[in-house]
């Protein structure tokens, strides 16, 4: 009786990475195809350069080719890890990468983080109060900062924070003078820039995960077991984590989902706040028909959307014995 | 004689509710002794459950006690005590068995956790020590090995083997008193009859006092020794289980004992119907004037609808609430 769940669930592992890669395959071929039938190649806003040349650079990098035969080219290279060059920064795709994904995920981490800890302890507060002020007040407040478009709540904070105000950069990673400054000032000056595009990106995460923590934590408050809880002569702390522990298993899930939203959301703030990251980089490249970087980036959301859900599951089984088979 | 376990008197629990002023309980005393079993019988909707709920101060939000309203409990009353004092009774002195095992149980938590806790939470044992009294109760509630059973989860056991880890949660630590609401109700039929074994012998081997709260007439032959009856909120009638079968004296106890069925009845060859109480419980918003069952009553007259009867003495341990007690020639034969 207990080989043979175990034997069903690795064959189910086996079927959920198939099932993720066929996503990432599908989704880079997508974008290999939209970006070569976008109007222009990589040179065409090169206008200080004659239209002849231009037409041999392109040829010489086989953009002239037809798309079949340039996909076929592409996914050899890939299948053995090369990413092409990118046209734009005039280096390979990977080393580009390595550049900016990881500024994107000290953001994503960083609003990630910030956003399931303070989304869920509101969630759960609010949860076991429903309908009080407090909770009516949180409510609004969440559901203002969840409607509101995270470009033009960055753009407000820009407004507020750094034109009015001058508190804080608006853009960028770094000052220019970073180079110059000492190491006490330039951890200050690197945490001054990242405060307003966390700020942007955490608050409409945190709004997020209270709203469903919330919920999830309403519903679990009002299950006969929490009065089981108390009637075994739990404090009220106990009782809560009695229903927090089971409130848990929604909240888990939407973690794993929100990973990938996050980046979406990181392509307009990086915008906004001209974050260097992959966000950024993923809207240069599609501007500048940098054919090989986009996808490249493409792919790189993808991986993340299907790990994202590949971890929801693995952690929604860790919190509910119901689903671990 | 010495004061009893429990005594609660003129408990009243009201909601306020769109339609008004729910008296869910409304006036309710009795008393329970050490080592006695004591059954509260009555429809769905009569305040049985609340009254149950009440004794641990477990009232779900909205619903206001009346000041007058006193629950004593080994010298405490429970009603006022504060929260600490209060928890240091629940699970320890007082505890409670739930109805629907189902959903009684937390689903993400181990069976041997849930038992532990009772015993984390009010002895200084170890975690290691609470498991093992955990495990060692959970064999004694009859779940066979037990050890193995108290790493799964709720979800992975039977109806029935949930019940058992239910009793086993109430009674880890000995309780004087256990308040047992429906215990048996959600499970089958044959299941039934081996939780209500199982109670009795733990009963018996623990001392405790157990209140049954049911709607079974049934269950209430089998084990206890006293019955009060509610309708509306209200107990109409109070008596020793012998005396309550015999000679049952509100028409609302009559009604319910005569629509039990019973196998003599089935193997008539005259094929007498099963009776019912005509009617329903009213709502706990508009309780009729006078006596509240009158409108199901097949004897009701004028008076009832006027005069709201009390809870009066016809026997040393027998109360009824109905004007016959007063006017026996008005029954109707």
């Amino acid at each position: 009786m207990l080989s043979r769940p175990k034997r069903a669930h690795s064959s189910r592992v086996v079927a959920r990475l198939l099932q993720s890669l066929f996503v990432v395959w599908a989704a880079a071929t997508a974008a290999f195809v939209l970006m070569r039938l976008a109007p222009g190649d990589p040179y065409t806003t090169r206008i200080d350069v004659p239209a002849n040349e231009r037409a041999q650079w392109s040829a010489q990098r086989g953009f002239d080719q037809p798309i079949p035969v340039q996909y076929v080219k592409w996914l050899r290279n890939l299948a053995v890890g090369d990413f092409g060059q990118s046209s734009y920064f005039k280096r390979p795709v990977l080393d580009v990468l390595r550049d900016v994904l990881p500024r994107t995920l000290l953001l994503m981490s960083l609003a990630l983080t910030a956003s399931v800890l303070l989304g869920m302890a509101i969630g759960a507060w609010q949860g076991t109060r429903v309908g009080t002020t407090g909770d009516s007040l949180l409510s609004t407040g969440s559901l203002l900062a969840y409607s509101v478009p995270e470009f033009w709540l960055g753009i407000l904070l820009v407004q507020l924070f750094a034109q009015s105000l001058g508190w804080l950069p608006a853009s960028g990673m770094v000052s220019t003078e970073y180079e110059y400054l000492p190491l006490s000032a330039r951890i200050v000056d690197r945490l001054r820039h990242l405060v307003l595009p966390l700020t942007a990106l955490t608050l409409l995460g945190t709004s997020l995960f209270a709203r469903f923590q919330r919920s999830s934590m309403r519903d679990a408050w009002n299950e006969p077991f929490v009065q089981t809880a108390r009637a075994k002569g739990l404090t009220e702390r106990g009782v809560r984590w009695h229903a927090w522990r089971t409130a848990l298993v929604p909240v888990v899930t939407m973690f794993g989902l929100m990973f990938p939203s996050l980046l979406g959301g990181a392509v307009f703030v990086e915008s906004i706040f001209s974050w260097p990251g992959m966000g950024h980089t993923a809207v240069l490249a599609v501007n500048a028909r940098d054919y090989n970087l986009a996808v490249a980036a493409v792919i790189v959301g993808s991986v993340m959307t299907v790990s994202g859900s590949l971890l929801a599951d693995v952690l929604q089984r860790a919190v509910d014995p119901r689903t671990a088979a | 004689m010495t004061s009893p376990l429990l005594s609660v008197s003129d408990l009243r629990v009201s909601f306020q509710t769109d339609a008004g002023v729910a008296r869910a309980v409304d006036g309710v005393s009795f008393t329970v002794s050490a080592g006695e079993t004591v059954g509260i019988v009555g429809e769905s909707g009569c305040g049985k459950t609340l009254t149950a709920l009440s004794l641990l101060r477990l009232i779900p939000s909205g619903g206001k006690l009346a000041p007058s309203s006193r629950v004593e409990f080994e010298g405490a009353d429970m009603l006022s005590i504060p929260e600490r004092e209060l928890r240091a009774v629940r699970g320890r002195r007082m505890a409670m068995i739930f109805q629907e095992p189902m959903t009684a149980l937390n689903p993400v938590l181990t069976v041997g956790d849930q038992v532990a806790e009772v015993v984390r939470v009010h002895t200084k044992r170890s975690r290691s020590e609470a498991w093992a009294l955990a495990v060692a109760m959970l064999a004694r509630v009859g779940i066979p090995d037990a050890a193995a059973r108290a790493a799964q989860y709720p979800h992975e056991l039977s109806g029935g083997m949930r019940q058992r880890v239910m009793i086993a949660m109430a009674l880890v630590l000995e309780p004087a008193l256990v308040i047992a609401d429906e215990p048996t109700t959600a499970l089958d039929v044959t299941i039934q009859a081996q939780i209500l074994e199982l109670l009795r012998e733990l009963r018996e081997r623990i001392g405790m006092a157990v209140l049954l709260i049911t709607h079974d007439l049934g269950v209430v032959a089998e084990m206890a020794s006293r019955v009060l009856v509610m309708y509306a909120g209200e107990v109409v009638e109070e008596a020793p289980v012998e005396s309550l079968f015999a000679q049952p004296i509100h028409p609302y106890t009559e009604g319910l004992l005569a629509a039990v069925p019973s196998l003599a009845l089935a193997s008539q060859t005259t094929q007498e119907r099963l009776r019912t109480i005509p009617g329903t419980v009213p709502p706990p918003t508009a309780w009729p004037s006078g006596c509240r069952f009158r409108d199901r009553c097949e004897h009701a007259w004028e008076r009832c609808a006027t005069d709201a009867p009390a809870l009066v003495q016809v026997q040393p341990a027998h109360r009824v609430r109905c004007h016959l007690v007063q006017e026996p020639e008005r029954r109707r034969t």
